[in-house]
């Protein structure tokens, strides 16, 4: 059994594409919890949640990509969701970063290690 | 893993907010939902609101109203009001846990985050699976 940090981070609204850093170190993710709005085009491309290994606003290493709803254009549809990943986790050495998909989202982790810990 | 308890507990929009144990709890989970009200005296459809993310926001501190975050969690949300209704949702963390060191305390989760002509919109529930000691 692991002891678990939980790690709330909201879409900052600025920066690069809504890129925000979430753990500062090496770790891994355990859960993934998502709340958010979306507003998306009929027929477009379903928002995305990344997750990056890095240390850096500008990493490209995605570790963790997630999907969420998709809607007609015109409403905004609230979604939330919870993800229990893999027994082992998803492992992010270098620190974690999330690409969040739409300005009013929230974003949960339960993570173990990262630099504070 | 010892034996595992299961609390439920209702209506975190009044201040204070609700203790859910006061000693040094394993948290294993929660399941969790937040009502959609149901506007019919006009356009029909649920509506929860022009709510944003810091007023449905579920806090779990540690101890006490003042204790640290612990645990947080936003709820669904819509900018402008529309929705397609909210079904329960769980966290469960398998056989890892987040500590609290002197209990589990939820925060109010402040303003009331339903729209206009809300009907059930004070009620958010919360199931916690935990362990004490």
């Amino acid at each position: 059994m692991k002891k678990l940090t939980c790690i709330y981070k909201a879409n900052p609204g600025s920066g690069a594409s809504y890129k925000a850093q979430v753990v500062d170190g090496r770790c891994r993710v355990f859960v993934v919890w998502s709340g958010g709005s979306t507003l998306t085009a009929e027929g477009s491309t379903a928002p995305q949640i990344k997750f990056y290994n890095g240390s850096s606003v500008s990493g490209t290493d995605l570790r963790l990509q997630l999907t969420d709803t998709m809607n007609n254009a015109g409403y905004a549809y609230g979604s939330h969701w919870c993800v229990d990943l893999p027994s082992d986790g998803i492992l992010f050495e270098d620190g974690l970063w999330i690409h969040f998909a739409n300005l009013t989202y929230g974003v949960t982790v339960l993570v173990s290690g990262g630099a504070a810990s | 893993m010892g034996q595992i308890a299961n609390k439920s507990v209702t209506d975190f929009f009044v201040s204070g907010g609700q203790t859910i144990t006061s000693s040094r709890t394993k948290l294993y989970g929660v399941q969790y939902i937040m009502p959609t009200s149901y506007d019919a005296a006009s356009s029909g459809v649920p509506n929860i609101g022009t709510a944003t993310i810091d007023t449905s926001t579920i806090e779990l501190r540690d101890g006490s109203a003042s204790g640290a975050i612990t645990f947080k969690f936003t709820a669904p949300l819509s900018s402008d009001g529309y929705y397609n209704g909210i079904n329960p949702i769980n966290f469960m963390l398998g056989n890892n846990y987040v500590l609290f060191e002197s209990g589990i305390h939820a925060s109010s989760v402040g303003a009331n985050v339903e729209g206009d002509n809300a009907v059930n919109g004070n009620t958010v529930t919360i199931s916690f699976f935990y362990e004490v000691g």
